[in-house]
């Protein structure tokens, strides 16, 4: 286990009884846990590898009991966790030692459906895919699908700021938000962003998502929806090359199209996927892409010739048109499961997570490549073709001595790869505890400690999921990666926590 | 085939950055911008002039990934013409308002075109960018990648932030295709029926990408393939029908018009203010646009309702408190020096709630410790 919490020098003003005894006038009886036995759901979040009991964990079911915890946990300096539905691959929850876990998993209400201007107002613990189901009446849902969108939570969501398999077209869950109440660390509601398409003063709106709970605590939502698409279908490609399927994925986005969908499968992933769901994949191939396009029948029926056509001068050396929407759910289906269709294929597996400029495709699937032939572990690639978003996974055995710590370095090395090819470390599963490192390469000290700053300016005692996302400088520096310009670390009058 | 558009490159990140810094020492007030086409937007400026404009070119452009990196003073006009003779664009319709109009400025101060409900805004198109921060630091987030969750996101809270929070020196952006067949068409409609319209339009399918109302008249544009378009067209015009209303068509000149406010309902001596605000107002009973509208007032609606903009007199106080009550705020746009001296101390923008000002005074000292950069430019406090 190579798991490195920093000390941000936290040091709690008051006694876990003390505490108990406070927080038991502010939440009822089983809103309060705080017995080992009880804390062990809340050890860890979906990067399973990481885990660590909290102090106690709270599951407040109102704005104002949320506000009085954090009032307290300010006071006498207790260090917050929020968490959702707990299913970041990132470590974002992973408990404190000396912190509370505040899990927003009760507060998961619906507040309201504006049908007339396609937004609802959601508390933070209501689950992506139960906003779908709830506006679909309406002839409307919420455009960002992760994966694990049938569990995970739309507080969540803003916190990582989720992608998912549509988000080339309808971007990110940071295009999808108009409004946040925010409970800051000094335990006052703020309301960021409005009703309206903007809000007077600076974007903090787009500041808070990707934040990862360390700036504030969500405790409300207003997404925007989208009208349902009237027809909506998909093709799916076979290549005998995986580059080659690559390179296709290019094309399409350079004739003018821009998919609603475009993901890209290895022939591992593929074999595991229909192994598990008998999607109809063709086991033989290479690589598959599946292409999804909506809109009009007309406006799909266009893009499907001008799909077709390029994914034919691309090589490919089959296309399937799903006939029915049956069929399109079963080509999805294959692809929505490859995680856990991975899962039975090897003990552990770890999922990484970089982007990289589309076209260094080539380039990144042949380092995975030599770097799984030199560290001896398999990899399966799933791949977010349409936006360079790669999910290699690992296969490991984690009872095998040692091999998760190769695993990490393996892994390590493949987002430093993805930096190298001007990409980035995490396109959507955030940085948690698990690439603190990894920001060291991609961020020099100036940057990072700008980022430490702007944490400053809404949470002073740096008491909100401390020693998550930014990397003290004092890390980078063990690590050896720092970019430290003539020996200068900036602003040297600053405490390094 | 033509020759490709050649935008001349200079790179002035040296000087720059020497001026940021020899005025962090000193800590005096630069007063950032490029070309200065959107002064009228913000508060006077003070101090020292430091200007982005001759700081140009294109650093990476790969039209196969939709995305460009580009130095703040390239012009807009330039860049929009490089990315057309690759048949992309920028996908926000962000307003130039001069033919000096800098990709810097334009994102600096953040404003979007008539597509914006239906494509995004200005930040939306963000994907990173390098800027100096009041430390004299120069510091680059963000990429150039569709998907970026490392660190926290700067490079869209710069995205409107007219210079205060750093000088932008490149911002990478992401592109769409050109749409490849766009028709506009006019008809009439009562003022009251307009939000509905569009929304009505939107869940039949229809491709709207933009969508604004003036003098009785709806002005729709539809978007997307030349089959998807000319059905969409013929669904409209039977509803329209059905409606006793005629379609006709419109020039697309229109859209741009528009958007840099040379239409003739722009030639107006009144404060123009902008109301951004939801559609479609709760249902109160009442018809609070009615109450609110004097007999002198005069609007064109934009955003498929979610935009209005107002030509009128009435005190600053009654319009904001009119914008927020419908859940949005008021911008005091443009003002008419000669006849407008009462509002040159009325504050561009609508006020911002305690615990937001405070949260806006941190960010910026974060930033820019010595408030050196665009000091007061949007609120005093900041």
């Amino acid at each position: 286990m190579t798991l490195k919490i920093d000390d941000w020098g936290i040091k709690n003003q008051i006694s876990k009884p003390e505490l108990v005894q406070i927080f038991s006038n502010i939440v009822p009886e089983n809103s309060l846990l705080f017995d080992a036995e009880d804390l062990k759901p809340y050890e860890c979040d979906g990067l399973s590898a990481y885990r660590q009991l909290p102090l106690m964990v709270l599951l407040p079911e109102t704005i104002e009991q949320i506000q009085q915890i954090i009032r307290v946990c300010y006071k006498y300096q207790i260090a917050v966790v929020s968490r959702g539905a707990g299913t970041s691959l990132s470590g974002g929850a992973l408990p404190l030692e000396n912190g509370i876990v505040l899990s927003l998993a009760k507060l998961n209400k619906i507040i309201e459906i504006d049908q007339d201007n396609f937004t609802a107002r959601v508390q933070p613990g209501v689950r992506n895919l139960a906003i779908s189901e709830a506006v679909s009446t309406y002839g409307l849902y919420y455009a960002p699908d992760p994966s694990s969108q049938i569990a995970c939570s739309i507080g969540g969501n803003v916190a990582e700021n989720a992608g998912g398999v549509h988000c080339l077209k309808y971007g990110l869950t940071v295009h999808n938000v108009l409004q946040l109440k925010v409970i800051t660390m000094e335990g006052e509601l703020l309301e960021i962003g409005s009703e309206a398409l903007d809000s007077p003063g600076y974007d903090v709106l787009a500041l808070m998502h990707g934040s990862e709970g360390m700036l504030a605590v969500v405790v409300e939502v207003l997404v925007k929806l989208l009208v349902k698409p009237k027809v909506v279908t998909v093709l799916m490609a076979s290549f005998a090359k995986v580059t080659t399927a690559g390179e296709t994925v290019s094309e399409i986005i350079s004739s003018g199209i821009i998919p609603a969908g475009l993901e890209l499968m290895d022939k591992s992933a593929i074999r595991a996927a229909e192994d598990f769901i008998h999607a109809g994949y063709p086991v033989d191939a290479a690589a598959i892409l599946l292409c999804e396009v909506d809109g009009s029948q007309a406006e799909v029926d266009a893009q499907v010739t001008q799909v077709q056509a390029v994914l034919q001068q691309g090589g490919a050396i089959d296309i399937q048109i799903a006939v029915d929407e049956a069929q399109r759910k079963t080509f999805w289906a294959g692809r929505k499961a490859a995680f856990p269709a991975v899962g039975r294929l090897s003990p552990d597996y770890y999922c990484m997570d970089g982007t990289i400029p589309r076209f260094q495709l080539g380039k990144i699937l042949q380092r995975v490549h030599d770097l799984s032939d030199e560290y001896g572990l398999a990899v399966v690639n799933v791949f977010h073709a349409g936006d360079g978003n790669l999910h290699p996974l690992i296969l490991y055995d984690a009872n095998i001595p040692g091999q998760l710590d190769q695993t990490e370095k393996m892994g390590g090395e493949i987002l430093a790869a993805c930096v190298e090819l001007g990409g980035t470390i995490t396109g959507e599963h955030g940085v948690g505890v698990e690439k603190l490192d990894q920001m060291c390469i991609q961020f020099n000290a100036a940057e990072l400690q700008q980022f430490l700053d702007i944490k400053t300016a809404f949470d002073t005692k740096n008491l909100l999921n401390p020693g998550k996302g930014i990397p003290i400088l004092h890390r980078c520096a063990e690590f050896g990666a720092l970019h430290v310009h003539h020996g200068q670390l900036p602003h040297p009058e600053l405490e390094r926590f | 085939m033509s020759s490709p558009i050649q935008i001349q490159a200079v790179d002035r990140t040296e000087q720059l950055l020497s001026q940021v810094q020899t005025a962090c020492e000193k800590q005096q007030s630069l007063a950032v911008q490029g070309n200065g086409s959107k002064l009228f937007l913000i508060h006077p400026l003070s101090g020292e002039c430091l200007s982005t404009a001759s700081h140009q070119g294109i650093v990476n452009y790969f039209p196969s990934e939709l995305t460009i990196t580009v130095r703040s003073g390239t012009l807009l006009s330039e860049l929009k013409e490089v990315l057309k003779e690759q048949g992309q664009m920028l996908a926000f319709e962000p307003p130039g308002f001069s033919p000096n109009a800098t990709i810097g400025g334009t994102i600096a101060a953040g404003l979007s075109g008539p597509s914006r409900p239906f494509s995004g805004s200005a930040r939306d198109f963000v994907l990173g960018c390098k800027i100096i921060n009041g430390r004299g630091e120069l510091l680059q987030f963000g990429g150039e990648v569709m998907k970026n969750v490392a660190g926290y996101d700067l490079s869209r809270l710069i995205a409107g932030s007219y210079g205060s929070l750093g000088v932008i020196l490149e911002v990478s952006l992401k592109l769409l295709p050109l749409v490849p067949k766009q028709q506009s068409l006019r008809f009439s409609l009562q003022p009251d029926k307009f939000s509905h319209q569009i929304q009505s339009l939107l869940m039949s399918g229809q491709p709207v990408n933009a969508a604004c109302y003036l003098d009785g008249q709806a002005y729709i544009r539809l978007g997307g393939s030349e089959q998807g378009v000319a059905s969409s067209y013929q669904e409209i015009s039977q509803t329209v029908s059905v409606q006793k209303a005629q379609l006709q068509d419109v020039d697309s000149s229109f859209w741009s018009e528009l958007n840099v406010q040379q239409l003739p309902f722009f030639d107006h001596s009144q404060p123009l203010w902008r109301l951004s605000m939801p559609p479609i107002p709760k249902k109160t009973g009442t018809d609070a646009a009615a109450q609110f509208l004097t007999a002198e007032d005069r609007q064109l609606i934009d955003w498929g309702g979610a935009l209005c903009w107002l030509y009128s007199n009435q005190p600053a106080d009654k319009i904001r408190q009119y914008a927020q009550s419908q859940g949005g705020h008021a911008q005091l746009f443009r003002v008419n020096e000669m006849h407008n001296e009462r509002l040159n101390s009325v504050p561009k923008q609508q006020p911002l709630s305690p615990v937001m000002l405070k949260i806006h005074q941190q960010i910026k000292s974060a930033i820019d410790p010595h408030r050196i950069l665009n000091q007061g430019c949007i609120y005093p406090e900041l």
